[in-house]
């Protein structure tokens, strides 16, 4: 899965390489190569220090990612996918591997609790064994070495700079050196387990033959000899020419290679060659610099990195964003709300007080002068009829008067 | 009038259906069911009988109050009729999702129903008045079912959702009778002819003076209430989430659509150079919506409350299309993309109907099997006790995340497409919105759905038969829309050309 990034680099290879000068490269490849170098020493480096036998494994995926990229980046489609097919199927090999030791061991992931499973798990071993050494690119029979070989080989015709070949070499050395701790700590030395482990059934251990087989098998289609999957990949036949072999510095690079393999290999041998740290004992490494150690155990930090950055972030945007729509919006819409409220209480003492409070004060002197008539309207006839005649005698007393002339 | 009056049955069919209901007691739900099927079927022979040109079709017009400029004015195109099945899928789904209301159901699915009709109502309409009669209308239920059947603070939630809609409501209001002063006429139709003459610029500023930037905001406001658009969105986590489970559905999944109806129905055909005019600052808006939107809803701790959020996320998708489209440029590319993002608006409106009305059913199942838990933290394992709910919601929330193949993706990546190439700066953040989505989906799938089985949740039943069979043609739809997006795309694309060869920005 993890090289569906490397196949869409190569896919989109022709836009990588728009605008390109024959012979030269672009800003895009250039910037593909040194993220790719940079990860693969990175990675690697990270590598030596894990006591996970599949973390090991993993980081190393990545590390082989690198090369994957800065062949893309310096040689072309060709030399990064046939890094990618070969290590396709070691690294499936190595994983398988890993699987039956976990397996043979009863769920142990840690290497340093291994040791010594070559005689109880011989299968695994000889396996796992081809597979290592097809990662580390052991000269001429394994397809790692080819397929890496390409790559070094571009970055040593790089026109843009030299940097890159000696982060790959370096990182060559260091693949060499981790795989050699891995499978010491985990196949040689005493065993260290508490319960005796076990070879894995056929049905494991099959498939296991049948990657080895390709493991060796798949480096012979792209050696410099006969180089069919480039040829595959440009759609020509291809021939088969040992004369390629005496390119210029073609003779040189490979020995540089095998060198700095056997380098690799001989120094992981004789740093941990049939040790067998004691549990709680510290590794040989760790011994010598514990400080580098360290930050290689705690994987340089990038998870550290990125929890302290990106997710902080995350969380505290998440905060922001959730207090801004609580406090500021919401608070807006509360503010508008009880501006309203507050209006209306102002109308409502407006309204009680003054525009009801005189139409109040109206009625009331209203029904004031009603309960003055109203005390008047006894019910008694004969005090209506007395007002009547007081009425009459008083309306008679004008007509006379106002007849008087 | 031609022919048979489809429109009009359509919108009177659920009030019968509400009077009907509002008097049969505990079979109501029945004849919501049965109301809500017939509508649905009647929304979908108006969607096959469209014009294939996609111009408005099924019109229905008859003298009502002429001289006010009112007309009994309908008529559909792709864009109403795809509303109308939307409406009518989301309140099926709400009546089959309310199963336990106990509570004067008579009296609630009769709300329901009238609601159903304010939205036929207003996805026909061609003219204001009647248009806002239902756009209104559709409030009263809606504030009814919140307030009687919610949660503990229903009351203010209600209340909140009721006046926040109608002062956006009266801006819009004073806007449109600023139009009628100057032209006499409510039509539509009619307006959008004078305005894609530049017609209505002219008259409205003789009449009004230079006040045309002013109603473009007011009608802007009335539907970035209803949309909602951020800042104007803090009424919707509590509505949402007060509401009962079945009317959140109604409200996420087709009311939500009525604000972008309108946008595309009413703002951009009106007023299309203003907005050109405003569109930095709105498109500012709509990255706002999409990006604050989807983190605030990593913020939330009550799923409700989480899925609110996510919608204004998704909503917010198509008011940076419709405003990314917003622009003069000319030319071949330009109108690619401005087709492109207009095709998308639409169908996200339509997926996200029935994707984020399928998350509230979901939630709505679990509060019911669990006494009303709904906390991101209260769950765990579900997937031990209830393999098939967690299946399905877990379709429905990677159609809510955008995931290739399901419905959630295609409007997505049309609205993408298109809107890169006119505003990429806003495309470039709103991508921003995506990813946090997609992080908040899976955090919820996370702490729901995997760990170990929370006690309370070891005895959760699994979906029963009528609940699958309820939920199967909706998963059907999220894959079906996902998988051949042409289907509706292929009627909708002549209505989205015949709807930008009018609009001019």
């Amino acid at each position: 899965m993890v090289a569906a990034g490397v196949y869409l680099i190569a896919r989109v290879y022709p836009l990588m390489q728009a605008g390109a000068q024959l012979g030269g490269t672009t800003t895009a490849l250039t910037v593909v190569t040194w993220v790719g170098a940079s990860t693969a020493v990175f990675a690697a480096l990270i590598a030596v220090a894990q006591n996970d036998i599949k973390r090991i494994l993993a980081y190393s995926t990545i590390s082989q990612l690198g090369y994957m990229m800065a062949g893309l980046g310096m040689g072309g489609v060709a030399v990064g996918m046939f890094h990618l097919i070969t290590h396709a199927f070691f690294k499936a090999l190595l994983f398988m591997g890993a699987g039956s030791v976990i397996h043979g061991c009863h769920e142990e992931q840690d290497i340093r609790k291994m040791g010594g499973l070559k005689a109880e798990m011989p299968l695994t071993f000889a396996t796992y064994a081809v597979g290592m050494l097809a990662l580390c690119g052991f000269p001429l029979l394994f397809s790692g070495f080819w397929s890496k070989d390409g790559i070094l080989e571009a970055a040593q015709h790089w026109s843009v700079a030299k940097g890159p070949f000696y982060m790959l070499v370096f990182g060559a050395l260091l693949t060499a050196f981790y795989m050699t701790r891995q499978v010491a700590y985990v196949f040689f030395g005493q065993r260290r387990g508490s319960t005796p482990a076990h070879e894995s059934p056929k049905a494991m251990t099959a498939p296991l033959a049948i990657l080895a087989f390709f493991a060796v098998a798949l480096g012979f289609i792209g050696t410099p000899a006969w180089p069919w999957f480039r040829a595959f990949l440009e759609g020509r036949a291809a021939g088969f020419d040992l004369h390629a072999f005496s390119e210029p510095g073609l003779k040189g690079l490979m020995a540089t290679s095998t060198m700095v393999v056997f380098l690799g290999l001989g120094l992981g041998w004789w740093i941990y060659g049939g040790k067998s740290p004691k549990p709680g004992e510290l590794d040989a490494m760790e011994r010598s610099a514990p400080m580098i150690w360290g930050w290689l155990r705690d994987r340089l930090y990038v998870d550290e990195f990125y929890g302290a950055t990106v997710v902080a972030f995350y969380g505290w945007w998440a905060r922001v964003a959730d207090w801004v729509d609580r406090r500021v919006w919401g608070g807006l819409v509360t503010g508008v709300a009880w501006s309203f409220r507050g209006w209306a209480q102002l109308n409502r003492f407006l309204d009680n007080n003054w525009v009801d409070g005189s139409f109040d004060k109206g009625c009331e002197e209203l029904s004031a002068g009603g309960g003055l008539l109203a005390r008047m309207q006894t019910g008694r006839v004969q005090a209506y009829l007395r007002w009547l005649a007081l009425a009459v005698v008083a309306l008679v007393a004008i007509l006379i008067w106002s007849s008087r002339a | 009038m031609s022919g048979f009056p489809i429109l009009t049955l359509l919108t009177v069919l659920p009030v019968v259906g509400a009077a009907v209901a509002l008097w049969s007691g505990r079979h109501a739900r029945n004849v919501a069911l049965i109301t809500t099927l017939a509508s649905l079927t009647l929304a979908l022979v108006v969607w096959i009988r469209l014009p294939v040109d996609g111009s408005i079709g099924l019109v229905e017009q008859a003298a009502w109050a002429p001289s006010l400029g009112i007309e009994y004015h309908l008529g559909v195109d792709a864009l109403g009729a795809l509303m109308l099945v939307l409406s009518a899928i989301v309140t099926l789904m709400s009546v089959d999702a309310a199963h336990r209301v106990h509570h004067q159901p008579g009296l609630y699915f009769c709300l329901v129903l009238v609601l159903e009709a304010g939205l036929f109502g207003t996805f026909t309409a061609l003219n204001f008045y009647h248009w806002f009669l239902f756009w209104e209308l559709s409030l009263v239920p809606a504030f009814f079912l919140i307030k009687l059947w919610g949660g503990a603070k229903r009351g203010p939630a209600a209340t909140q959702f009721f006046v926040y809609t109608m002062a956006g409501s009266v801006a819009l209001l004073v806007s449109f009778l600023a139009v009628f002063l100057s032209t006499g006429s409510m039509d539509f139709v009619h307006l959008s002819l004078l305005a894609s003459t530049g017609e209505l610029e002219q008259m409205v500023t003789a009449h009004l003076g230079p006040v045309m930037l002013w109603l473009a905001v007011g009608v802007l406001a009335g539907f970035a209430v209803k949309v909602p658009m951020v800042p104007f969105h803090t009424w919707l986590p509590n509505a949402y989430a007060e509401a009962p489970s079945p009317v959140t559905m109604l409200l996420t999944g087709a009311m939500s659509k009525m604000g972008v109806y309108g946008l595309l129905r009413i703002a951009i055909p009106l007023f299309g150079p203003q907005i050109a005019q405003m569109r930095t600052p709105l498109l500012a808006l709509a990255v706002a919506t999409v990006v604050m939107g989807a983190w605030a809803a990593v913020a939330q701790k009550d799923l409700k409350r989480v899925f609110a959020y996510m919608s204004v996320n998704h909503l917010g998708y198509c008011l940076l299309g419709i405003f990314a489209l917003a622009t003069p440029a000319a030319g071949a590319a330009a109108e690619a993309s401005q087709a492109a993002a207009l095709n998308g608006v639409i169908l996200q409106m339509f997926n996200h109907g029935v994707t984020a009305a399928a998350l509230f059913w979901f939630v709505a199942m679990i509060q019911t099997r669990t006494g009303g838990h709904r906390g991101i933290d209260d769950f765990g394992g579900l997937r031990k006790p209830a393999p098939v709910l967690v299946g399905l919601m877990g379709i429905a929330l990677f159609s809510s995340l955008g995931l290739p193949g399901l419905n959630g993706f295609v409007g997505e990546f049309l609205i993408f497409r298109g809107v890169f190439p006119l505003a990429w700066v806003a495309a470039t953040v709103s991508i921003l919105g995506l990813l946090v989505t997609a992080a908040v989906i899976l955090t919820v799938i996370q702490k729901v759905f995997t760990g170990p089985v929370r006690e309370h949740l070891a005895t959760f039943p699994d979906l029963h038969h009528g609940e699958r069979l309820a939920l199967a043609p909706v998963i059907g739809v999220i894959f079906l829309l996902g998988l051949v997006p042409q289907l509706v795309v292929d009627s909708l694309n002549p209505t989205v050309m015949n709807l930008l060869a009018h609009w001019r920005f």
